[in-house]
């Protein structure tokens, strides 16, 4: 009984701690998190580089902005963000990295 | 109109190869189309290759055979210069048919 | 420069006097023909056919009946139909269209661009009060179709004239080429050139040379005939690297340096692919 009631405070006070920081996201938050999403993937545009995916998760946001459905708004475009900067690193890399490929 | 029926007849001793090429559609019924929409099954249901007077070969396809189907295949008999005709007829009811003469 | 060097090389290889398009062809050949020494320089034209037995002899049999023949007779009908204004294909090209393909891509130097076949063909319907075709299957492929037909055989001769213009096309297109993209962060020299020959999944990566020659093509993975653009639209989302419009300056430069590696490969379209 004791072990138990151990056990159920401990996952209360887990699960409290677990709350507090994992907040439901706002109207504002997803807004801006799709608008940071689009300034990644116009970045990426401007390489020819733009992801498949990172616009796969970029159509998923505004649709999910759509459906008020703020959360999956702000993960798939933290996801398209993070793709369209990964775009642009490796178009930053490979414009000096390409020479090595080059058949001499 | 040219035909949707390309055919090469070939004798050669006692037996004669046939290819044909047809031009067709083949939609299975399965598929659809970039709205979303279902493309109506439009496919070759028999094709009939017919010498002398005789059905050598009917072919029953079905959804399962692709766009512009080929196909290649001999029969006993046949000598140059006679005639081989061709039949397909679809599901839709639509039909062509070519006479081709063996090499 | 010197001092950039004894730094550990970490500035871009400048473009010396070397770095030429005639030695990046030399190179790039040498570098083919070494790989696949059984390999002729016209039968680089047949892509993953010289290099895999098997898919040859499917290829052969498949040739008994060309799967593109209807596109063909089409482009050949098409390209002798006048245009309502009374003008046809034949007043835009030299020779009348006929025996032409082996010069495209071109830089134009009133314009100074690349002109590919497909655009010239659509130029040319515009200058005559035509609608633009669509480029990457149908109609613009049935006549591509036609007039590679008419080349079969003729070796690849694409010029690159002595203005910078043409030079930094013919680079873009080699940057192009050699530089990675998309999700999958390949490159077209990671397939066609690292792994050219090997398997990719099912098929056989064709060698970077020659690879279009063929051009139109008739791929069975398509079950139509597709051109160019078709291809390399179609390569990028594979590489999910999302494609870029038809004709973009990018893939026209893109299809210039390849051609240019490619002189001296015959035309062999139309074509069927896997």
């Amino acid at each position: 009984m004791k072990a138990l009631l151990a056990f159920v405070s401990l996952a209360f006070v887990s699960l409290a701690i677990f709350s507090v920081s994992a907040h439901a996201a706002t109207q504002a938050e997803a807004e801006a998190a799709v608008a940071d999403a689009k300034r990644a993937e116009a970045a990426a545009a401007q390489y020819n580089n733009r992801w498949v995916p990172a616009e796969a998760a970029l159509a998923a946001a505004e649709k999910a902005i759509a459906a008020q459905a703020w959360d999956e708004a702000v993960a798939q475009a933290t996801k398209a963000r993070a793709m369209g900067l990964r775009a642009v690193e490796q178009s930053k890399e490979q414009e000096t990295a390409w020479h090595d490929a080059v058949i001499r | 109109m040219a035909s949707t029926i390309r055919v090469r007849a070939q004798a050669s001793g006692t037996v004669t190869e046939v290819q044909a090429l047809v031009q067709h559609p083949m939609d299975s019924g399965f598929v659809k189309d970039s709205n979303g929409e279902l493309i109506p099954a439009h496919h070759i249901e028999t094709l009939t290759f017919e010498h002398d007077g005789k059905v050598v070969l009917i072919a029953d396809w079905g959804p399962a055979v692709s766009k512009d189907p080929y196909i290649k295949f001999s029969f006993k008999g046949g000598a140059k210069g006679d005639k081989l005709t061709v039949t397909w007829l679809d599901n839709l009811g639509k039909t062509d048919t070519l006479d081709a003469t063996i090499a | 420069m010197l001092i950039a060097c004894f730094l550990g090389g970490a500035a871009p290889a400048p473009v010396s006097s070397t770095d030429t398009p005639t030695a990046d062809q030399k190179a790039f050949q040498d570098f083919f023909k070494s790989r696949f020494p059984q390999v002729s320089i016209a039968d680089f034209a047949n892509g993953p056919y010289a290099v895999d037995a098997g898919m040859r002899k499917q290829w052969e049999e498949i040739m008994q009946f060309p799967p593109y023949d209807f596109a063909l007779d089409e482009g050949r009908t098409a390209f002798g139909t006048k245009f309502a204004n009374g003008k046809s294909y034949a007043d835009c090209f030299a020779n009348g269209g006929v025996g032409v393909r082996q010069d495209f891509p071109y830089f134009d130097t009133k314009t100074g661009e690349v002109v590919t076949l497909d655009l010239a063909i659509n130029r040319c319907r515009e200058a005559n009060g035509e609608k633009p075709l669509p480029y990457q299957t149908g109609m613009m492929a049935s006549i591509t179709a036609y007039m590679a037909e008419t080349s079969r055989g003729k070796p690849f001769d694409i010029k690159i004239p002595d203005d910078p213009r043409a030079r930094a096309a013919y680079e873009s297109g080699k940057q192009f080429f050699y530089s990675r993209r998309g999700q999958l962060n390949f490159s077209c020299a990671s397939c066609h050139v690292g792994a050219a020959g090997e398997r990719m999944r099912a098929d056989i990566l064709a060698p970077a040379m020659g690879i279009l020659a063929a051009f139109p093509i008739y791929r069975s993975d398509w079950g139509s005939m597709g051109t160019i653009d078709r291809r390399f639209t179609t390569c990028s989302a594979q590489m999910r690297s999302v494609p870029l419009p038809p004709q973009e300056v990018a893939y026209r430069d893109l299809e210039y340096f390849l051609s240019y590696m490619s002189n001296g490969v015959p035309i062999s379209g139309p074509g069927t692919r896997p």
